[in-house]
């Protein structure tokens, strides 16, 4: 007879962390449903009645999850928040900011990041700030048609459902081409702007700026110039000259300064969340959700500006529901000391989080067991020998990775009964998991300054001697080593222009003359989705990052690799943190260290073993950004012919390694290719593993 | 920098629990011969370093011989804990000595006749027969079932259990519950209250405590959960509660819909 178990290349029950919320695509009956409910019946104040609102809605206090112990869901119910909204509401996941001076700034970015992301990941869905976009345009223009010539009136019920995507499929392009065209010219654009204080929004005399960008997102292709303009503006970024012209704005509408501090930054960036979270009443609103908050744990700066955040949240944005997940010791005694009296209030009551039961566990364990098409006599031998009735013969109910991380242990008793137990898995193991975890999800590898910023701060501080903290009075090199004679400074520069990239070379010139003798080296980290820079139309720039060249400043042009490595660094150290693997922090933070110790000696020493950009004319920062900048997703994917074979592949074999795959492909380097499709498509599915990426073929509805 | 004999013993050291192998030792330590020999002069290196105790070995493994610092390495202690850790994680399932035998592994397997043998007579399990046939179960897991007192660490538990049971009738749930709710509110209203502090608001017993806690979670009154960092201070990490099957002690409680 054979053993089904043994035949399983994928343990069903590894799988006990959520890296995503929306990796999560089961969830036990009943399990958690109080907390949910609380959390969605905060949400209901926001989503009552037609679109668009009257008037912005005031938000509520940030709503805390608290979870007893590490292991009961904390993640997994933010990703059935995600799945019980659907539609509703603009979900954003923030992971910890690491600069306490531009908190808004990375939330801004996290939270374009997010309506950058379709819907869903069906092909030629549009983008969440295309619909945003559309449905702020077109409910402007209904309103504006209400009140018009009844033959106007009678296009209001169409644009209402233009707006709200209920529009039939057939009447949409048309709709849209004629929105589209009524929006070309500036005329409409300042007619209508007026009707925004009509349902109480206030762009801060910005209105027509707004609405200019959204045309943009609305109607111009995913690739576009005018589009990536579009974007930058909304980042808080500085346009170049023909960028302003492309989108039409006035002069005094590019706010976003070459030349500014850190708190100019911040500040620019909460006015466009602001504007966000206001143009909401025509759309939908927002969720943020601060998950990981034990990662602010050990910074008290940190914790200061994420009690400043969530008081400005309520204080000041409209239109959306804040929620906050925790642990309850790190809540208690880690954060909670040290956050503002009055911040302290702007948190909800405690929604705690509940364990499974055992009728839960029985049925998240035959669902996990049925998903791998296990036969019903095999899911019956899961739970012989009361294996069920002895895990909760004290416990009544139980943190659900416990329950996973018995199920998993039993599954390989089940699979082979005379092997020894497993050694545990080790941080190396550990940390290829969340590599090759990140490598799947391409949404995953996007720049994140605040990965590069803990990277330097934390695992840059094991480097004997050196004395790692923030700058004061610099404005872009936030971040220091400081050796007794030399120092490595670094800035984090999501953008691309030249105003702000002179600035920051002036930065440097200026810090190296200063330092006298002592040598400094000032780094700058793009990541492969950046656009490049310098372009090559920059003089002035140009001639200034020469010259800065020659006082340590340098580029760095990671690779792709190496952002999956950093993120993947920042995941572990993130689970260690939050209780997650059996590590703790320091022991995690220890080990990525001596991992990373020969990348932080070439940081250190600019022995230039990482690709460091040269910016001599014609280097290959130079080459024109349309071909360099990001690629739209169908051309990171695999052709239909290859896609077909991977299918084939797939479909017969049912879990099969990705080196498989990729033989049978015959080239290894279409691996990134592979996972993309393999992201996109509802019937595969990417088991990452310690040593390689496993793909499952899923039976869909 | 070439290397030493002075080298030698942090080396072993550093190699922990893990040891340094023979192989090793001689291609780092033995000069342009390693390959082929131990040479008189490493072979006398190791021999005093053993004289004085801060070495031990060579312990076969395999094919190759393993060195170890002082303390460190397999022993009949370790190889009686990974027993008793298997015997705690069986819970009421029996587990056979053959059985037993097969799942201690690794270096310890050496020590596994001397380990059981500890582990007995240190009455952290005990054995059963069955016919010819040898099974062990966990102290605790007999506690637990026959409602006497786990043994202090060191202590034997007593037979009868050893329990005050007038005693044990005294503490209820509603003893508990003033020094809960009052914890609770110091800590904000978070309902996850540590047993540790109710132990020392409560002056009690730790073992009363205990025993209260388990009988309301089986009543599904409260909630125990394990701890969540693995650096915990001693205190609270023995003030909680061990349940057979579950590494970690259980450190918190809650009490269910308890406003």
């Amino acid at each position: 007879m054979t053993n089904s178990y043994a035949e399983m290349r994928v343990n069903p029950f590894e799988d006990a962390i959520v890296r995503e919320p929306r990796d999560v695509t089961f969830s036990v009956n009943g399990l958690n449903d109080a907390p949910l409910d609380r959390v969605l019946a905060k949400f209901a104040a926001l989503d009552g009645g037609e679109l668009p609102r009257s008037s912005p809605v005031k938000a509520d206090r940030a709503q805390l999850v608290v979870s007893p112990d590490r292991g009961y869901g904390k993640s997994h119910l933010l990703g059935r928040l995600f799945t019980a909204l659907g539609r509703k509401a603009t979900k954003v996941y923030l992971r910890p900011f690491q600069d306490p001076y531009k908190a808004w700034q990375s939330i801004l970015l996290l939270t374009l990041q997010e309506l950058d992301r379709p819907d869903d990941e069906t092909a030629q869905a549009p983008s969440q700030l295309s619909s945003l976009a559309v449905g702020t345009l077109a409910h402007i223009v209904a309103d504006f048609a209400q009140n018009g010539a009844p033959e106007i009136a009678a296009a209001v019920p169409a644009l209402r459902r233009l707006a709200s995507g209920t529009l039939p499929a057939a009447e949409m392009p048309g709709r849209r081409a004629w929105l589209g065209a009524l929006f070309a010219g500036n005329g409409p654009i300042n007619r209508l702007a007026g009707l925004l204080g009509s349902r109480h929004i206030d762009l801060h005399g910005r209105e027509k700026a707004w609405l200019k960008v959204l045309v943009a997102c609305a109607f111009d292709d995913a690739d576009s110039e005018r589009r990536r303009a579009a974007l930058k503006w909304l980042r808080a970024e500085p346009l170049e000259q023909d960028e302003v012209e492309q989108l039409r704005l006035d002069q005094a509408d590019n706010d976003g300064r070459g030349d500014v501090t850190p708190q100019e930054i911040n500040a620019l960036s909460f006015r466009r969340l602001q504007g966000l979270c206001q143009l909401a009443s025509y759309y939908r609103p927002f969720v943020f959700c601060f998950d990981q908050t034990e990662c602010y744990a050990n910074d008290p700066m940190l914790i200061k500006a994420l009690g400043n955040c969530i008081e400005q949240l309520y204080a000041e944005l409209r239109n959306h529901l804040t929620v906050v997940t925790a642990n309850q010791r790190n809540w208690v005694e880690d954060i909670k000391p040290h956050l503002e009296p009055a911040h302290r209030d702007r948190f909800s009551q405690e929604i705690a989080l509940e364990g499974i039961n055992k009728a839960g566990a029985r049925e998240l364990i035959e669902a996990r067991l049925r998903h791998c098409e296990m036969a019903a006599g095999d899911v019956a031998r899961f739970f012989a020998d009361n294996w069920l009735e002895d895990l909760f013969s004290t416990l009544v109910e139980l943190g659900v990775r416990a329950l996973l991380m018995r199920a998993e242990d039993r599954f390989r008793a089940l699979a082979r009964p005379d092997a020894a137990p497993p050694p545990p898995q080790t941080l190396d193991d550990l940390f290829q998991v969340e590599l090759n975890n990140i490598r799947a999800q391409k949404a995953l590898q996007a720049y994140n300054q605040d990965c590069l910023m803990w990277f330097a701060k934390d695992v840059g501080q094991a480097m004997t001697g050196v004395k790692v903290g923030r700058t004061s009075g610099r404005r872009y090199f936030s971040f220091e080593w400081r050796w007794p004679d030399r120092s490595v400074y670094f800035a984090f520069e999501g953008g691309d222009h030249w105003r702000r990239w002179k600035a920051i070379a002036d930065e440097a010139i200026a810090m190296a003359t200063a330092q006298g003798d002592r040598r400094i080296l000032a780094y700058v980290f793009r990541t492969p989705d950046l656009a490049r820079v310098p372009r090559p139309s920059w003089a002035v720039a140009k001639a200034t990052m020469d010259k800065a060249s020659g006082h340590g400043f340098r580029i760095v042009e990671l690779t792709a690799d190496q952002v999956c490595e950093l993120h993947a660094a920042r995941e572990l150290y993130s689970n260690a943190l939050q209780g997650n693997i059996a590590f703790s922090g320091p022991a995690a933070l220890a080990w990525l260290q001596a991992r990373f110790a020969p990348f932080l000696a070439d940081i250190a020493a600019a022995g230039l073993p990482i690709q460091v950009r040269s910016i001599d004319a014609g280097g290959p920062a130079a080459q024109q950004p349309k071909t360099t900048e990001r690629t739209s997703a169908a051309a990171d994917m695999l052709d239909a012919e290859r896609l077909r074979v991977v299918l084939d592949l797939v479909r017969e074999q049912r879990i099969v390694d990705i080196s498989v795959v990729l033989a049978r492909l015959g080239r290894t380097e279409l691996r990134d290719p592979l996972l993309r499709s393999v992201e996109a498509h509802p019937n595969l599915k990417a088991h990452p593993g310690p040593k390689t990426i496993f793909l499952q073929w899923r039976i869909t509805a | 920098m070439a290397v030493t004999f002075d080298d030698l013993l942090p080396a072993i050291v550093k190699a922990g629990d893990a040891g340094l192998s023979l192989a090793k030792i001689r291609t780092t330590f033995g000069g342009k011969a390693a390959a082929k020999k131990v040479t008189p002069e490493l072979r006398e290196k190791l021999a005093t370093l053993a004289h004085e105790g801060a070495i031990w070995g060579p312990l076969k493994q395999g094919v190759a011989q393993l060195y170890f610092a002082r303390g460190r390495g397999p022993s009949i202690e370790t190889a009686s804990r990974a027993i008793v850790t298997l015997v705690a994680s069986s819970g009421v399932k029996l587990i056979s000595k053959p059985g037993l035998g097969k799942k201690v592994t690794g270096m310890n397997k050496k020590f596994f006749p001397d380990g059981l043998k500890h582990a007995v007579s240190s009455q952290a399990i005990v054995e059963l027969t069955c016919g010819s046939s040898k099974y062990y179960l966990h102290r605790d897991v007999a506690a637990e079932y026959f409602g006497f007192e786990p043994a202090e660490q060191g202590r034997i538990a007593p037979a009868s259990g050893g329990r005050d049971v007038t005693a044990a009738a005294s503490l209820t749930l509603d003893d508990v519950l003033p020094a809960y709710r009052r914890l609770k509110a110091e800590q904000g209203g978070f309902s996850a209250v540590k047993i540790y502090d109710l132990m020392k608001a409560l002056n009690g017993s730790k073992e009363e405590l205990h025993r209260l806690l388990i009988d309301e979670t089986k009543a599904g009154r409260v909630t125990i959960h394990p701890t969540t960092t693995v650096d915990l201070p001693k205190e609270e990490m023995e003030a909680g509660i061990r349940l057979a099957g579950f590494p970690e002690p259980f450190v918190t409680v809650v009490v269910k819909n308890d406003p």
